[in-house]
């Protein structure tokens, strides 16, 4: 295996055990961290430097080591996790972060000021280490440590490599010499332990001249990197079996290697303690059976070895010792997006299909056909939802970034807040997650700046001294609603109005709802905001803000009541790629309306056909329904035979809102997958996508949202 | 490749020249290997061995392991050079040069 292949894998597991870290530092300054958080701090650190050990990256390894330290203490009660060692924690995580983005960046040489950065943490974290150096002590000499030890089994104290070879009978025979590796070995640094197994060896007479028994036991000093070290063995790979653990492994890791060589893995462990690798202390430790007590071994081993599996296996083949504890995490698989989207397309490719088939049985009246293609459909059904479902990723990994936010605007601002998440099981398309995190940083940083009070106010104004920001998500007619609340100011009507009319937004007499007043801000250029800081109120936010969520055919609204604190509401589509949807016909036009934002389809009234074609609201069971003709919502010419005019009115909702839309004829529903519209239809209002019919027709997908307002708006006027 | 084995006071010497590699080591056991199992020490002489491999050491090494008191007696640079590699020095004799032994 070609190590650099893992790299990748290797920065997004360590990144990912860096927000877990950055995630434990925040519940324990916040007081919600236990011993459990404790070790999943440590657990994350002492991962991220095995990991980045096998790949020799040794600046992240050797600041790593010293975090670990500082954790290992935490751990061990020596040391509790105030305020400014969390600082110092979350600090180091940044910078273990910028460490491994140089990884990413393939960056040689060293970069002054994440050196300057590094030897100042290095320095801060040394205070909290002076009492013990290295993480395992190197003998059993410290018996009150030894429990903690034994609880994940340590980390080996040697500073060199071990390398384990063991050579294939027919090596010798390929023409390849055993001796000259090792003499290889020799020139990447300095041998200091070796030692020759020679128990393959048969009874003389039973020896095979020709075949190699010996195997290798190797600890060396050496500055190389792991890719070099493996190296040295490309000719020999297929015919030998090759472990390279790197200095200062976990004990498991040698504890795995002697087992996976050998059914006495004690025996075999004495050669690493004659080579020098571990001692016999080291050794001991390794092998102890884990005590039945000790149950926190079992997270160590599930955390660490699904962490980096493809590497891990690489450098240690047989983990015989991995339990099936891991089964839980083993369940999830990465695959690649590019692939899931080829394969998104090509159910959205069998959906047309499906439908094309259908409608040929259909016309072709054929029962069997049709029964046959209706099964096929509801199938395609299955397989587009279980397709679609791969994609959904839980919103709470976008949420839980934000504690760390809050946290550090809330210092900056000196004021004192409290971030609240819900819903974060929401689940949503992973595009979405993706580009909706921009635009909740956004709201998030504007509700602490501007939202929630100072402290002095606030308890003036009777609320709690600390400000409370909500993060809500749940599952709301078809799509999520994601709401971001404070408890703060709310947002002030009459300011918004004045800086509305100084800017010329609207007219000085004009007269607006709250709700359109509040809709001002997001305005391009709009900020209320008296002092400008460097969290947000330079104006240039909102609009953006609003303008991605559309972009994703979201919408925002916004509730407020002063004095008592503001909420956004995000609403968005579950999913950019396929839909349910509801075929209709205007004129030879047809459009899709997505499914779930209809609520019913009436006959429109003779009554209401015949009245002024300007009218446009009716009374639905009591309800004033407003409605449009969408014929001329869009500025679509008349039908070419004129017979179907304007029968049927569809009644749809989004956002709490309903509405009818007037159209010729119903087809009934489809499953759409959604094309994307070209950059010349970008500015039609009213339509948000395309979508092939089974007949190879175009339809059109409507913008309920932006229709919806239209009438509304109209009506309201 | 040579080998020269000759018996004296009650012991076997055995005396290798040249190389001692995966081509002459089949012919080394098959020589070994029709020594007497009778007991008799048995001295390997390595001073002349000009060249080793993985599969004359291997053979020394069973060698050593099989034959009933057999020590190494003498051993060339290389030889020695070998041994170091493999971390075997404690079976080398004490004796640092090579034909001082014979």
């Amino acid at each position: 295996m070609d190590i650099d292949q893992a790299i990748p894998t290797f920065l997004l597991e360590a990144r990912e055990l860096l927000e877990q870290m950055e995630d434990g530092l925040l519940q324990i300054e916040n007081g919600a961290g236990d011993g459990e958080t404790v070790n999943a701090i440590f657990r994350a650190a002492h991962t991220i430097k095995g990991s980045a050990g096998i790949f020799g990256f040794d600046e992240v390894v050797g600041f790593t080591h010293t975090v670990e330290n500082v954790l290992d203490r935490v751990r061990g009660n020596e040391l509790a996790i105030d305020r400014p060692l969390a600082e110092l924690l979350l600090a180091s995580g940044d910078h273990i972060g910028m460490l491994l983005q140089r990884v990413a960046d393939k960056a040689h040489g060293h970069d002054p000021v994440v050196n300057a950065i590094g030897h100042d943490l290095l320095g801060q974290l040394a205070r909290f280490t002076t009492a013990s150096t290295l993480p395992v002590p190197a003998t059993s000499a410290a018996p009150v440590a030894a429990p903690a030890v034994e609880s994940d089994g340590g980390t080996a104290v040697t500073g060199n490599w071990h390398i384990s070879l063991r050579f294939s009978r027919e090596v010798l025979q390929h023409g390849m010499d055993p001796l000259s590796f090792i003499r290889y070995l020799g020139s990447l640094g300095d041998i200091e332990g070796i030692v020759t197994l020679q128990d393959a060896l048969p009874p003389f007479g039973e020896l095979d001249p020709e075949a190699c028994y010996l195997g290798f036991e190797i600890s060396l000093k050496s500055d190389a990197s792991h890719a070099d070290i493996d190296g040295a063995f490309d000719f020999v790979r297929d015919d030998a079996t090759i472990h390279i653990l790197p200095p200062r492994s976990p004990l498991q890791a040698y504890a795995d290697m002697l087992t996976a060589l050998s059914p006495e893995p004690a025996t075999l462990g004495e050669a690493l303690v004659r080579c020098g690798t571990l001692d016999a202390a080291e050794l001991e430790r390794a092998l102890a059976p884990a005590p039945a007590a000790t149950t926190a071994l079992v997270p160590v081993i599930a955390d660490e070895t699904p962490a980096l599996p493809a590497i891990i296996d690489a450098a240690v083949p047989a983990t015989s010792a991995k339990p099936a504890r891991d089964s839980g995490r083993a369940k999830t698989l990465r695959v690649d997006a590019d692939k899931l989207d080829k394969l998104i397309n090509l159910v959205g490719e069998l959906v047309i299909a499906g439908a094309g088939a259908n409608m040929i049985a259909g016309q072709l009246k054929a029962r069997r056909m049709l029964e046959a293609t209706s099964t096929m459909a509801r199938l395609i059904e299955e397989v587009r939802d279980s397709t679609l479902n791969l994609r959904m990723v839980q919103i709470g990994e976008t949420f839980n970034r934000f504690q760390r936010v809050v946290r550090d605007v809330a210092r900056d601002l000196g004021k004192d807040i409290r971030l609240v998440i819900n819903g974060a099981e929401t689940e949503l398309d992973k595009t979405m997650v993706e580009k909706i995190g921009d635009p909740l940083m956004h709201l998030v940083r504007n509700a602490m700046d501007h939202g929630i009070e100072p402290a002095e106010l606030r308890v003036a104004r009777g609320k709690p001294a600390q400000g409370t920001i909500r993060l809500d998500a749940r599952h709301d007619s078809g799509g999520v609603l994601i709401e971001v609340s404070d408890d703060g100011n709310g947002l002030n009507r009459e300011r918004i109005l004045k800086k509305a009319v100084e800017k010329g937004l609207v007219g000085p007499q004009q007269h607006l709802s709250d709700e359109d007043v509040y809709k001002l801000i997001f305005a391009p250029g709009f900020s209320t905001a008296e002092q400008l800081s460097n969290i947000s109120g330079r104006g240039v936010g909102m609009d953006v803000v609003k303008k991605n969520i559309e972009a994703l055919h979201g919408s925002i609204e916004i509730d407020s009541v002063e004095g008592q604190g503001s909420t956004m509401r995000i609403r968005l589509p579950l999913t950019l790629a396929i839909i349910d949807g509801f075929l209709v016909g205007v004129g030879d036009a047809s459009f899709v309306i997505p499914l779930d934002q209809v609520i019913e389809c009436i006959k429109l009234p003779a009554v209401e056909r015949q009245t002024d074609p300007r009218r446009d609201y009716l009374n639905q069971r009591g309800q004033i329904l407003p409605y449009t003709r969408l014929r001329d919502a869009l500025d679509l010419p008349a039908g070419t035979d004129g017979r179907h005019t304007d029968r049927n009115l569809v009644v749809v909702q989004y956002g709490g809102k309903r509405a009818g839309l007037v159209v010729d004829s119903l087809h009934g529903e489809i499953q759409t997958v959604i094309k994307p519209l070209g950059r010349v239809f970008s500015r039609v209002q009213g339509i948000s996508g395309s979508t092939i019919l089974g007949s190879g027709a175009v339809a059109l997908i409507l913008d309920i949202p932006r229709l919806l307002q239209q009438v509304i708006d109209r009506a309201a006027a | 490749m040579s080998l020269d084995i000759a018996r004296d006071d009650g012991q076997i010497r055995v005396r290798f020249s040249d190389e001692l590699n995966i081509y002459t080591a089949p012919a080394v056991k098959d020589a070994l290997l029709a020594l007497p199992a009778d007991g008799t020490p048995c001295r390997l002489d390595l001073g002349d061995v000009i060249e080793i491999d993985c599969a004359g050491l291997q053979v020394v090494l069973a060698a050593l392991r099989s034959l009933p008191a057999s020590t190494l007696e003498a051993c060339s640079a290389p030889v020695r050079d070998c041994f170091a590699l493999c971390g075997l020095d404690a079976l080398l004799p004490a004796a640092p040069t090579s034909s001082g032994a014979q």
